[in-house]
């Protein structure tokens, strides 16, 4: 089927780092008619290269395109937290970057020599070195590389934690951080590969009538409500925080965001003063929350001092769900910063392997299936179909799970428009869900 | 050498072929300015999500390519800030000066466009917009600038946050109105109704007089009546109220200047060397000292307010010599804007001496002011007391109350509300303007 034709470069870009080699090749027409995109030709691929333990990047049809929060690409690769092959969601802009830099799936085989860093841009891609940015904290590595690349658009990048043989380190999308927690930065780091730059200048011609569809979507959503309960901690509130602590975190200064062309924010820029016991001064800071299912381990365990946990947490790259088990128990503010400090030297044991962090209905290897950072906003397996569905069609699964109401119908639309076209997407959507489950 | 001339007189040069426009003004524009089209961005509402590019993208190039936009969003990750950089289309276009080509064109319609037939993509014109509006499109090359699509842009209709909103303008200017209606009945009252009651007015137990005329009656007669001083009163209290409100809404040759200012709008610009702000002290103090030498109000006779009020007679005359000092100082006009307030007037050094001790302020908001090349609010101050470079750099302005004659102009005119009208003792955010 070429409908799919339209939403992709049909490139494949496969990367050696042992042979510091990389080569485009064609993607498969046929492979993106049966499995439709995103996570589920992530796992074809990595099928095809298990033996090199590969890292599969993959975009979905409607990644990048006129859907809303169309900002999805999947990271697939086998867990070394878990052990399981897992497809963790990247949001903000690295999907539809992605796309736009010109190659649909990305396939990183073997093991640099030395760090290395991974350029994708004009649908080429270079294989740079890295080495400066080595043990180099993420924020401090991403002003560095800004300044560096004249173009710099968008980032996947580990932390010291990673560069330290650190397994719950988490891999950082851009300074934000992101909802990785199946040691996806342990994996890039056990490659030498200490980011990944996509620089999507060229955009994608993605049919204007779409337009359309989206208006039609957002129209239905918004009609009764408008956009109230947005924003990080609505989040919160919908995966169940306690009262006292929404009082704590409402004092700060909060700004939503959103990740590419998501009309409902749910993460949120905070503005918080603290008393630094390190420096004994008092400092005011800014961070990002992506994470919620991590935010809300560390405020369980913090309360008032979530954020500057979050803080060294994202300074770092590490998982936040894992820091907060390291956390003392009525521990000082200085004694747990010292423990995360401490956490992001202290290489870990690659054969223990952990259970994700669970809350709710979900069971736990659906979870470990999803990298274990996607809240469970929504019950079991209406939870589990919906992540499904949005990580083969390239859509934020957060979105998906605050917004039941959009039917998949409606988003199948956006790929084809005739009776007999959505009918063939619908079943051969099913065999798609079923291939990602059964892997 | 008699043909080379002639072929060097035919030279055909850019202005032959693309003669700058001339930014006429109808009669109707002096009392009725056309409309500023514009879009406004709210940094606060902006979640960074790019739809705004995206769908700019679409229009420019027909395909999503955020980088083809000619808005971006640029987001601060380390300080978790948005903001929106687009073409502000500004009254006076620093990038129409700067084209090479004259490319760039401000139409009737207050929009200002790029034609792609001249464009020679220099990136001058982003070298001197303060914005760097003009955004180079990485793939074609060319220039891309927003050009609010042609009156409905798309990026309004589609940012989901709101915080994009068009503006054709603000449709009355409330303040404006009231403020002319106000300054026009005063003029009448006192220049044409009630002549020299500006001076002096008494009618039974009412008395109303001039500060400064005061002020040179108990020099010049060496004794401080009560009665006096009372009668200065209503201007002396309504300054410690509201500032030098008297300047700015009553006072009939600041009125009169406010006109000749309306069929003056080119200025040539006042003697950098004659700019001093304390010259109108000086003045004040030689009137003052002049009628305590001379024995009577030495600067009464010259005060252009007084002439203006003396000048049409009790009989419906007009006074020829009233109406010369009249002429002279609104001649001035063609320098600056109310020279002779900024420089000169001895009435305004007293109110400014009050204004100083005055209850309100005028500020331009840290958090509101959200464009550096808008600066409207610097333009419209007919005190000329807005630093527009601070506002450039992203400052907020200090407005000294001493200059300022509350006339509200930068508070009508700010399409984002940041300038605002305060009690001297109410806490404002001074500093840099928050992006």
């Amino acid at each position: 089927m070429k409908l799919f034709n339209n939403f992709y470069n049909m490139k494949v870009g496969i990367v050696d780092l042992s042979e510091s080699s990389s080569e485009v090749v064609p993607l498969n027409d046929q492979l993106v008619a049966e499995k439709i995109g995103g996570a589920a030709v992530n796992a074809d691929l990595f099928k095809r290269y298990k033996n090199d333990n590969p890292l599969i990047l993959g975009v979905g049809p409607l990644t990048g395109s006129f859907a809303p929060a169309s900002c999805l690409s999947v990271a697939t690769f086998l867990s070394p937290r878990f052990g399981n092959l897992c497809h963790v969601p990247l949001m903000l802009r690295t999907g539809p970057e992605m796309k736009f830099s010109g190659i649909d799936f990305l396939v990183i085989k073997g093991c640099a020599s030395s760090p290395k860093m991974l350029h994708i841009d004009k649908g080429t891609m270079n294989i740079v070195s890295a080495e400066h940015l080595a043990g180099i904290a993420v924020p401090e590595a991403v002003q560095i590389l800004k300044k560096e690349i004249i173009q710099f658009r968008s980032i996947i990048l580990t932390g010291p934690a990673a560069d330290h043989g650190v397994l719950c380190a988490s891999v950082s999308t851009g300074m934000r951080g992101s909802l990785d927690k199946a040691g996806l930065a342990s994996l890039m780091a056990s490659k030498n590969l200490k980011g990944i730059i996509f620089n999507g200048i060229y955009g994608f011609p993605f049919a204007e009538d779409n337009l359309k569809q989206k208006e039609i979507i957002e129209r239905n959503l918004f009609a009764d409500k408008g956009h109230e309960n947005e924003g990080f901690l609505s989040v919160l509130e919908k995966i169940g925080i306690e009262d006292n602590l929404k009082v704590i975190i409402k004092k700060t200064k909060w700004r939503n965001m959103a990740c590419y062309h998501c009309p409902s924010p749910c993460m949120s820029s905070v503005e918080f003063t603290w008393h630094d016991p390190r420096k004994n001064s008092r400092a005011k800071d800014n961070i990002f929350l992506s994470d919620h299912m991590g935010f809300l381990a560390l405020v369980k365990k913090g309360g008032k001092d979530v954020f500057p946990f979050v803080e060294s947490c994202l300074r770092s790259g590490i998982d936040q769900v894992a820091a907060a088990k390291r956390l003392p128990e009525n521990g000082t503010l200085l004694e747990s910063l010292n423990a995360i400090e401490n956490m992001t030297f202290t290489p870990e044991d690659p054969e223990i392997k952990s259970e994700p962090h669970q809350i709710g209905e979900i069971p736990a290897e659906m979870h470990k299936l999803f990298g274990g950072g996607i809240p469970p906003i929504l019950p079991g397996k209406l939870w589990v179909k919906r992540v499904c569905l949005s990580m083969i069609l390239g859509i934020c699964p957060i979105f998906l799970l605050l917004f039941p109401q959009i039917s998949e119908i409606e988003l199948l639309k956006f790929l084809a428009t005739n009776e007999h076209d959505l009918k063939s997407l619908e079943g051969g959507f099913a065999s798609s869900i079923q291939s990602i489950l059964e892997d | 050498m008699q043909e080379q001339a002639a072929e060097q007189n035919n030279i055909i040069t850019l202005e032959d072929l693309r003669p700058r426009r001339e930014d006429k003004k109808t009669f109707s524009d002096y009392f009725m300015p056309r409309r500023h089209s514009g879009i406004l961005f709210d940094p606060k509402k902006c979640t960074g999500c790019g739809t705004c590019e995206m769908v700019c993208s679409l229009r420019n190039i027909s395909k999503i390519a955020p980088a083809s936009a000619s808005i971006e969003v640029l987001r601060d990750e380390e300080n978790g800030k948005n903001f929106a950089i687009f073409c502000q289309h500004c009254r006076k276009p620093l990038c129409i000066e700067a084209c090479p080509t004259r490319a760039i064109e401000k139409g009737e319609d207050g929009i200002v466009r790029i034609n792609k037939l001249f464009c020679v993509e220099c990136g001058l014109c982003t070298m001197a917009c303060p914005e760097a509006a003009p955004l180079k499109d990485p793939i074609t090359e060319e220039i891309n600038k927003c050009d609010l699509c042609e009156g409905d842009p798309l990026c309004v209709k589609y940012c989901p946050a709101g915080a994009l909103t068009f503006t054709k303008g603000k449709k009355i200017r409330w303040i404006k109105g009231l403020r002319w209606s106000v300054q026009t009945i005063s003029f009448l009252l006192l220049a044409v109704i009630l002549v020299g009651t500006f001076c002096s007015l008494k009618a039974g137990a009412l008395s109303l007089s001039c500060p400064a005329g005061v002020l040179q009656n108990i020099a010049s007669s060496g004794t401080v009546v009560l009665v006096w001083i009372l009668s200065a009163s209503l201007i002396l209290g309504l300054t410690i109220l509201a500032g030098r409100f008297f300047c700015g809404w009553i006072c009939p040759f600041g009125f009169f200047l406010d006109l000749v200012d309306k069929i003056t709008p080119k200025k040539i610009g006042w003697p950098s060397f004659l700019k001093s702000r304390v010259a109108k002290y000086g003045i004040l103090a030689g009137a003052v000292g002049g009628s305590c030498a001379f024995g009577f109000q030495a600067f009464c006779p010259v005060c252009p307010i007084g002439s203006i009020c003396r000048s049409y007679g009790a009989t419906g005359t007009l006074n020829g010599a009233n109406l010369g000092i009249v002429a002279a100082l609104a001649g001035l006009e063609v320098t600056e804007r109310r020279v002779w307030c900024r420089y000169f007037c001895p009435v305004g050094a007293l109110l400014a001496l009050l204004a100083k001790v005055g209850f309100i302020k005028i500020v331009i908001g840290a958090n509101q002011c959200k464009k550096f090349s808008c600066i409207q609010c610097a333009e419209v101050c007919p005190m000329g007391i807005i630093d527009a470079d601070k506002l450039r750099e992203g400052l907020s302005p200090d407005i000294p109350m001493t200059e300022c004659i509350t006339c509200m102009r930068c508070i009508d005119r700010c399409p984002y509300g940041a300038a605002k009208i305060r009690f001297r003792w109410q806490k404002t955010v001074p500093g840099k303007i928050e992006l």
